[in-house]
């Protein structure tokens, strides 16, 4: 014999509008690929990756102009993601990308006061086969931003 | 349309289980506690106004908030999580500790990149927001009012995989898979930081066969999981699938989506049988029965 089927507490009008709304806005978010934290459009590695692609490069630079790849992961937990605001630069006026390195710039400087600067390059690079391949240096590249951190 | 609505409402809101629901808020209710507990939210404070870019909820913050705030936020959530697992005033506690998560992950969410780690998480709690959280395990009732909540999780947790595999066929099509996309996937994530086994990225990447099969069950996979909703056969094979999907992430690329997996294990394997079989077996002896007599 089954569990007993009761007819009471059913569904209410107000608990079948909540979940009629939210389903519907997380599949209205999920079909148009539109972001509103945390309705989302579940955009995870959608575009092909090639070999060759352009992409953003956040150097530091020391007293000596010599330049490394800037590290991110080395800060704190709320600087790690920060260079992904580089992506924002095409839409940003010069002072607005200016904030923004300067940011970088200060918290590098704070982990490793041999930087005194951040440049931001558009470069064409060829991604390494594996960790332990060759890196070649960037087929072009073009200065987009640079900035000094206030030493 | 208005027929394929009403068969959703009725699918939606057919009766289910009392005990289902109190199992499915315990085991969120965990989760919530572990991610609250265990991530490292308090790394995020006194991120500066120039590299904020709140969520839209928190757009009333200027910069990220004051470690004092943050450590606040998550020691109330895992305190409140932890009632809610112990079944104690879950009606207020549970959508405590979601919230606390909640502004936490905004945070994290708000240094400029959408962040998904979190996110099956609270969509798939959201349900239980308004389900009626006073369930017991030990119930024998079915009703209407006890069948929507794990159903609409359900929902959120087949449509994330097959909205990923969407996007991916709709912006890319098949060149997804038979490119050397895959490839570059995996050196790519071979030299992130948080890779746990670079070598074995590198032997997928290398092997191009290897590369395109991964790249299609991949793509195969999140597009079929919505079919988990009409044909239940398939759900435990789709629940390891998930399982096997994310664990091979985190070995090779070092994303961190276990969430993922213990919810697709959670709301995707139907766990009634087992939940039967651990009721009987830890139910109290029926001592009212009369024995039968002895013939002699």
């Amino acid at each position: 014999m089954g569990s007993p089927v009761t007819h009471a507490p059913q569904v209410g009008r107000a608990r079948r509008a909540f979940v009629w709304v939210f389903l519907g806005l997380f599949t209205l978010t999920g079909l148009t690929g539109l972001e509103f934290w945390p309705l989302t459009g579940w955009k995870l590695y959608i575009e092909v990756r090639e070999a060759e692609r352009t992409s953003w490069q956040i150097l530091t630079v020391d007293d000596e102009e010599r330049e490394a790849a800037a590290d991110f992961e080395r800060l704190p937990i709320a600087y790690r993601k920060a260079h992904s605001l580089v992506r924002t630069f095409p839409d940003l006026v010069g002072s607005e990308r200016n904030e923004v390195c300067l940011a970088w710039a200060e918290a590098l400087h704070e982990h490793d006061p041999s930087v005194v600067g951040v440049r931001v390059y558009e470069a064409r690079t060829r991604v390494p086969a594996g960790p332990d391949a060759p890196r070649e240096a960037p087929r072009e590249r073009q200065l987009v931003h640079a900035c000094e951190a206030e030493t | 349309m208005s027929r394929l609505l009403h068969h959703i409402e009725r699918w939606l809101f057919a009766p289910g289980a009392e005990r289902d629901v109190a199992f499915a808020a315990t085991a969120l209710s965990a989760l919530i506690g572990l991610r609250l507990a265990l991530s490292p939210f308090r790394g995020l404070a006194d991120l500066p106004a120039e590299l904020f870019r709140p969520v839209p909820f928190l757009r009333f913050l200027d910069q990220g908030p004051p470690v004092e705030v943050i450590v606040a936020f998550q020691a109330v959530g895992t305190a409140a999580a932890l009632m809610a697992v112990l079944g104690r005033g879950r009606r207020v506690a549970f959508p405590i500790a979601w919230a606390s998560l909640l502004f936490l992950a905004g945070l994290r969410a708000s240094r400029g990149k959408v962040q998904h780690n979190d996110l099956l998480l609270i969509l798939a709690a959201v349900p239980f927001l308004a389900a009626p959280l006073e369930a017991r395990f030990r119930s024998l009732r079915r009703s209407a009012a006890f069948g929507w909540p794990l159903r609409s999780a359900l929902v959120v947790v087949a449509g994330s995989y097959s909205f990923a595999g969407f996007h991916k066929l709709t912006e890319s099509g098949l060149a997804w898979v038979t490119t050397d996309n895959m490839r570059w996937i995996l050196y790519t994530g071979s030299q992130g930081a948080h890779s746990v086994w670079p070598d074995l990225a590198v032997a997928i990447a290398d092997r191009h066969w290897l590369s395109h099969l991964l790249a299609g069950g991949v793509l195969a996979f999140e597009l079929g999981f919505i079919a988990v909703l009409w044909l239940p056969r398939l759900r435990m094979p789709f629940a390891l699938g998930a399982v096997a999907l994310h664990a091979g992430i985190y070995l090779t690329l070092g994303l961190d989506y276990w969430t993922y997996a213990a919810l697709a294990l959670l709301f995707v394997v139907d766990w009634r049988p087992w939940l039967d079989r651990y009721r009987e077996a830890t139910a109290a002896p029926d001592t009212t029965a009369i024995p039968p007599a002895r013939r002699t």
